[in-house]
């Protein structure tokens, strides 16, 4: 009745082979949720940090730049949220001061009222898979669960059968369903980490472009009363 | 939906995970975990009881100790039967024919009286009873020497010390009693170690275990318990009697080394049989 400790014991493709089916759906599942989590990762990590060094670097040149409107036909036709928050004023600001009679106070809303829009579409565009890694933490551990607690229940089920409460019969069946939640908390575990760093990375490009929307709202406000 | 940067994510996260299914399943990280199970599994059953089977039957089936006594006892009787008669005949004409027997009449005159009640003997047979006694009591004085002939330094010796194996004359030597109280300490021991688990209470209980344990004089398992016989054994327990002799062997392989009185141990405690009582360990 001893158990074999043979080393292929844990290897995850034998613990995997003898589950039950339920099991290896779930096991299935929470190893493509895995893969989906740290493509998510790699991803929009490495995307969102070039995405606000370039935001930087587009504000710096838009600063020091003379002319908006020429800046505008140049670097600000880029793909960049700031360069998007950038074009949505100065198309709304162009259409504002297209006719003769100017409303200061509604164009100057307008302009904020756009430049905020197109600072939240960006967001939203920014943001887009980050639901994922939200609903992969908080949803994988109990999948996991799930996949131990029909593991265990075929276990006590192979106890009753055999009239046999030696470990070597249960223990194999106790293995697999806690390989389960083994790889339910390896799907999680990241995904919850991700989710809260991307997350702030993410509020931290948010605040930036509403800072710029701002000084840019300003610097056009100041511009209609020269204008006017 | 999904553009450059997430096929990237996704190729290297796939290359990742198959990585890391790899190295566990070529077994970096199995070490850790089942060579302890393999006799440390959960199948401990706790014993408590432990009945001695006295250390007798060793000492019985070596031939050595018993065959000596045995011998002792009937060479007086036989010693003067047989010397007389042989003597007699002898004895008028060689001496030299028996080497053995020569030396008796040389040294004794009794000789030449055996040869009377040796050929009276048929005639009569109280002068026999009476011829008897005394070479009885002469052969117990120097008889050392006739015996000594037959029986060679055995006789001496034999008791005494001697004989073969040295196991012989001290398990001789450790007591009924000292057994039992080696049988008690051994119980005590082997208690914490005898788990029955599940099986308390069951029809299991009844299996009655006896195994051959050796020890080195250390405390330590000379070679591993083997089991002798298993009593108890019927239909409704029968698929346990492999588990509840496993458990004995357990018990005795975790409980080591044994704590026992140094002086009882050659004879005693390095090679005995042990009983397994799960009612009275349990």
């Amino acid at each position: 009745m001893t158990i074999a400790p043979t080393e292929s014991l844990l290897s995850p493709v034998t613990l995997f082979m003898q589950a039950d089916f339920v099991v290896k759906a779930v096991m299935i599942g929470l190893v493509l949720a895995s893969i989906w989590t740290w493509t998510i990762i790699l991803a929009h990590g490495t995307r969102l940090r070039r995405i606000s060094k370039a935001n930087e670097a587009f504000e710096r040149e838009f600063w020091k730049a003379e002319d908006i409107d020429r800046f505008y036909d140049g670097p600000g036709r880029s793909d960049l949220p700031s360069a998007k928050v950038f074009s949505a004023g100065v198309s709304e600001w162009r259409r504002s001061t297209k006719g003769d009679r100017i409303d200061r106070e509604g164009t100057r809303a307008r302009l904020a009222t756009s430049m905020g829009v197109a600072v939240a579409a960006e967001v939203d565009r920014l943001s887009d898979r980050l639901n994922i890694l939200a609903t992969i933490g908080s949803v994988a551990p109990f999948v996991g669960l799930f996949g131990t607690v029909w593991g265990i229940m075929k276990s006590f089920t192979d106890i009753a059968a055999q009239q046999n409460t030696s470990l070597g019969v249960v223990a194999p069946g106790i293995a697999e369903a806690l390989f389960a939640t083994a790889l339910g908390l390896f799907a999680a575990i990241p995904a919850v980490i991700a989710y809260n760093r991307l997350t702030h990375v993410l509020n931290r490009i948010e605040a930036r472009l509403h800072r710029f929307a701002d000084g840019f709202h300003a610097t056009l406000s100041r511009e209609l009363e020269v204008e006017g | 939906m999904i553009d450059r940067a997430e096929k990237a994510g996704f190729g290297v996260a796939l290359i990742g995970h198959a990585a890391l299914f790899a190295v566990l399943s070529l077994g970096i990280f199995t070490t850790v975990r089942l060579p302890p199970a393999v006799n440390e599994p959960l199948d401990v059953i706790l014993t408590d009881e432990v009945g001695l089977r006295s250390a007798v039957p060793n000492p019985a089936t070596e031939a050595p100790a018993p065959s000596e006594a045995p011998e002792t006892g009937p060479p007086e009787e036989p010693a003067p039967a047989e010397p007389t008669p042989a003597p007699p005949e002898p004895a008028p004409t060689p001496k030299a024919a028996e080497p053995t027997p020569a030396p008796k009449p040389a040294d004794k005159p009794k000789p030449a009286e055996k040869p009377k009640p040796a050929e009276k003997a048929p005639a009569k047979d109280k002068e026999d009873a009476s011829d008897r006694r005394r070479p009885d009591r002469e052969t117990k004085g120097k008889a050392e020497k006739p015996a000594g002939s037959r029986l060679g330094a055995n006789f001496l010796k034999g008791i005494s010390d001697d004989p073969k194996g040295k196991a012989a004359s001290p398990r001789a030597a450790v007591s009924g009693a000292a057994m039992q109280g080696l049988a008690a300490a051994l119980a005590r021991q082997f208690k914490p170690c005898y788990e029955l688990g599940s099986l308390q209470g069951t029809s299991a209980m009844s299996i009655v275990t006896t195994l051959r344990l050796r020890y080195k004089p250390d405390g330590t398992v000379a070679i591993e318990p083997e089991m002798v016989e298993q009593t108890g054994v019927n239909d409704a327990n029968r698929s346990y009697a492999r588990q509840m002799s496993d458990i004995a062997r357990r018990a005795v392989l975790r409980c080591t080394p044994v704590k026992l009185p140094a002086e009882l141990y050659e004879g005693g405690w390095n090679d005995f049989q042990l009983r397994f009582i799960p009612s009275q360990l349990g």
